[in-house]
């Protein structure tokens, strides 16, 4: 239901968004017949429903057309370029599990106290910060004045830090704040002071017993943020010139390239679709009362 | 003792949990640790140059290529019959000489002993078949349109022997030679054989051949060791493709990279006060335009549209808009395309003058549609702000309409705008080049005039028989647009780069190709 409606919707804006692909990719000194006779080789002279059902009848057989920029399988074109999105993306949610999540747990314990304060007013900061003007202060401070770090590029864990960084802390803030109030929540309950009782050292409880019972939902967090993460992707693709689906996405909806604007979304969506799907497997092991029948 | 919520037969919690975090550990380190998608290379200083460039080529195949960034990083590996030089004459490249037999006939002598890089032969049918790509209708549907388009004067090319071949025109023109350098040699054998896939890895005779291209990141290229031209200066030459500013400045001025095209002249401002830097800056081939749609009214009359031209103070625009950055002249183009006419003086501010034009045009106070696209030129939207300003202290009743480049492209084509602001590059060098498409009467054209005077000139000088009479016939040209104003020039473009003080052998050109076979790093 999830891709049908992203194929629908795609489908429909960018053919009700201004601007002409054959135009764009011929320029507008040709002549119009040329324009015509490629519009029709094309399909695009076709009724817009006509060319839905032709959409979706090449969808199902894996064929999401040719690229008009690259003159190339639209599909081949995203492939390429959605290995270099996944990386930076998996890269911004490792930071934000290394940095947020502790980070959580620490001003949960510490509540009221200095770190406390500090934790969640950083975290309001991070989620308040651009994710343009965060990338380009990083590159200025790491790689044009301390040199530590590449400006920009792909290819080596030093290339990957910066732009996962940028696309993470946004994320980073969230799940601190986040994990502070689960964590809050749990720290609380009956079974964690018979925990304690019991002699159990404090981290055994805090992390054992109460960081297991708030992982439900920052798990959920987690698997909404998936989207926003390959949305924020493309910003900070931008900046750091990432050579991943951001980049492609944002030049083919300036071409009108409506194949690889299409296999983009249609791919993302599939990403999206399925990384939910097993976080939703997840809970059951998370939580053995969730069921689904 | 918490039970086990194992089955017999199943896996308990614990240990899905435990080997889910196992995966996702490793598909997380192996991940991070893949490279096989893209690699930014080594800087190795005197071995290696790279050089930021805000575009990436898309293609690399003669047959689809029309950006100017991507013809010059192309013609590193492709090279043409003929070469142009930064003032735009032509010179031997892969034809020795040229001369021409007839009206209609050009002949090509090609120099012997010139192999691909794949062995084929550079040869006469090797030119045939690169021309017939474009003339013959089907050969290669994904043809460039508009490359087909500037070579319309071409009729067919003929193989007289293995080292010449004659192109025989449809009718005499001066203009076609300005073209041959945009159509670099293909080797047949191995075109038909890599298919689509010669877009990427293109074969040719240049000084160097393709090392890798990963689209959106770099291309890289490695000496040709058996150039007929020699090994280039430096063995290999890395583009790096950052579209966004900030990221390519800051590649520059942290050593990534040793040069940076399209510099902003904010950036250029600050880049200047690093001493490790140098920033040049020249007039380029590309101008800032108003087109008026002169077949409605209020346009139709002269009059009218010298009443634009003299309510626009364009020494203020250079100023505000451009950080003075730009050139004005009394010319449609600028002064790095040939046949520039110095003597010519723009228009003056004359806001009393250009109201009393108006006035004598009958002007009755209809809505005027300005178009202009943004994110496209340097400024774009700072400059169309200045001019709404300048119609308004006219008296215009202008109603403005900005879209992106796409939406924009699509809408200029149905004439919509009375007014449009948009720039153009002289990328030949030659004016035929703007004239041709701007104003020759065709359903696309934008400014749609009806002046004789501008038609007959522009045939005449492409049939005219010496370079004296042409250049008289493109300066007349050139006072009558100033006199007609059917198109307004409003400055010309300045083209700037930055690179390190150790990079020796190169220099910007107006028509903003670079060449880098002659380059080197200094340590």
């Amino acid at each position: 239901m999830v891709l049908f409606g992203a194929s629908l919707l795609v489908f429909v804006v960018l053919r009700v968004v201004p601007g002409d692909p054959i135009v764009m990719m011929y320029g507008t000194e040709v002549d119009p017949r040329v324009v015509a006779a490629e519009r029709q080789r094309l399909g695009l002279d076709r009724p817009i429903l006509v060319q839905y059902e032709i959409f979706l009848e090449h969808i199902v057989t894996g064929d999401l057309g040719e690229s008009l920029r690259y003159r190339r399988s639209a599909a081949q074109v995203v492939a390429e370029a959605l290995p270099a999105t996944v990386q930076l993306a998996a890269a911004a949610m490792g930071w934000a599990f290394i940095l947020g999540v502790p980070a959580g747990i620490f001003a949960a314990c510490t509540r009221g106290g200095l770190w406390d304060r500090i934790v969640m007013v950083l975290s309001l900061v991070g989620q308040c910060t651009p994710t343009f003007w965060l990338g380009i202060l990083f590159m200025l401070l790491f790689a044009v004045i301390l040199h530590w770090l590449p400006t920009s590029g792909s290819g080596t864990i030093k290339h990957l830090i910066l732009p996962s960084l940028t696309l993470g802390l946004y994320m980073v803030a969230l799940l601190a704040r986040l994990t502070r109030s689960c964590m809050l929540e749990v720290l609380g309950q009956d079974y964690l002071r018979t925990a304690r009782a019991k002699g159990l050292a404090e981290w055994v409880v805090v992390t054992r017993h109460g960081f297991r019972n708030a992982l439900i939902p920052i798990v959920t967090v987690v698997g909404l943020q998936t989207g926003a993460l390959l949305g924020g992707a493309i910003v900070t693709e931008a900046v750091f010139a990432w050579p991943g689906i951001g980049n492609l996405a944002v030049q083919a909806t300036n071409t009108r390239d409506y194949n690889l604007v299409q296999a983009v979304t249609l791919l993302s969506a599939v990403v999206f679709v399925v990384i939910n799907l097993a976080i939703d497997v997840l809970y059951t092991y998370l939580d053995p009362t969730v069921g689904y029948s | 003792m918490a039970k086990s919520n194992a089955s017999k037969n199943g896996i308990s919690r614990r240990q899905f949990l435990k080997t889910s975090v196992g995966v996702i550990s490793a598909a997380g380190v192996g991940t991070l640790s893949t490279a096989g998608f893209a690699q930014s290379p080594p800087s190795s200083a005197a071995r290696e140059l790279i050089v930021a460039i805000n575009a990436d080529p898309d293609t690399l195949d003669t047959r689809t290529i029309v950006k100017t960034q991507a013809m010059a990083m192309h013609n590193h590996v492709c090279q043409a019959l003929l070469m142009r030089d930064p003032k735009g004459q032509l010179h031997p490249w892969l034809a020795e000489s040229w001369r021409k037999t007839a009206p209609t006939e050009i002949v090509f002598k090609l120099r012997s002993g010139i192999k691909f890089t794949n062995g084929e032969p550079l040869d006469a049918d090797a030119v045939k078949f690169t021309y017939d790509n474009f003339l013959v209708k089907g050969m290669f549907p994904s043809v460039s349109r508009q490359k087909q388009d500037w070579i319309r004067a071409l009729d067919r090319v003929e193989v007289v022997d293995k080292s010449t071949v004659r192109f025989v025109l449809k009718y005499p023109s001066n203009a076609f030679m300005i073209y041959v350098p945009f159509y670099s040699i293909l080797p047949p054998g191995a075109t038909k054989e890599m298919g689509d896939k010669f877009a990427l890895a293109p074969v040719g005779t240049g000084p160097y051949k393709m090392g890798e291209y990963v689209p959106n990141s770099h291309l890289t290229l490695v000496a040709n060791p058996d150039a007929w031209s020699g090994a280039p200066k430096t063995p290999r030459l890395t583009f790096r493709f950052i579209p966004e500013d900030a990221t390519r400045m800051a590649a520059l001025q942290s050593g990534e990279v040793c040069m940076v095209n399209n510099v902003t002249p904010d950036f250029a401002t600050q880049l200047s006060r690093m001493s490790t830097l140098q920033v040049k800056e020249i007039s380029a081939a590309r101008s800032m335009y108003i087109y008026i749609l002169c077949n409605k009214p209020p346009f139709n009359k002269r009059e009218a549209r010298l009443a634009v031209s003299h309510a626009i103070n364009r020494q203020a625009l250079v100023r505000d808009a451009m950080g003075g950055h730009a050139k004005i002249g009394g010319s449609p183009w600028s002064p790095a395309v040939r046949y520039y006419d110095p003597s010519l003086q723009p228009d003056s501010y004359d806001l009393p003058k250009a109201k009393q034009l108006l006035a004598a045009a009958g002007y009755d106070g209809s809505v005027i549609k300005f178009g202009f696209p943004t994110g496209m030129w340097l400024n774009d939207k700072i400059v169309a702000e200045f001019l709404l300003s300048s119609y308004k202290d006219l008296g215009l009743n202008v109603n403005a309409e900005t879209l992106d480049f796409a939406a924009y492209y699509s809408n200029e084509q149905k004439h919509l705008y009375n007014l449009q602001m948009q720039s153009y590059g002289i990328l030949p060098l030659h004016p035929d080049f703007w004239v041709g498409a701007i104003l020759i009467n065709t359903d696309n054209s934008l400014v749609m005039h009806d002046d004789q005077k501008i038609f007959n000139l522009i045939a005449e000088a492409d049939k005219a028989p010496d370079e004296r009479s042409i250049q008289k016939d493109y300066f007349e040209l050139q006072r009558e647009i100033l006199d007609y104003a059917p198109v307004l020039n409003l400055y010309y473009f300045p083209y700037i780069v930055a690179q390190s003080t150790k990079l020796r052998g190169y220099e910007p050109r107006p028509d903003e190709h670079f060449f880098f076979w002659d380059a080197t790093l200094a340590s």
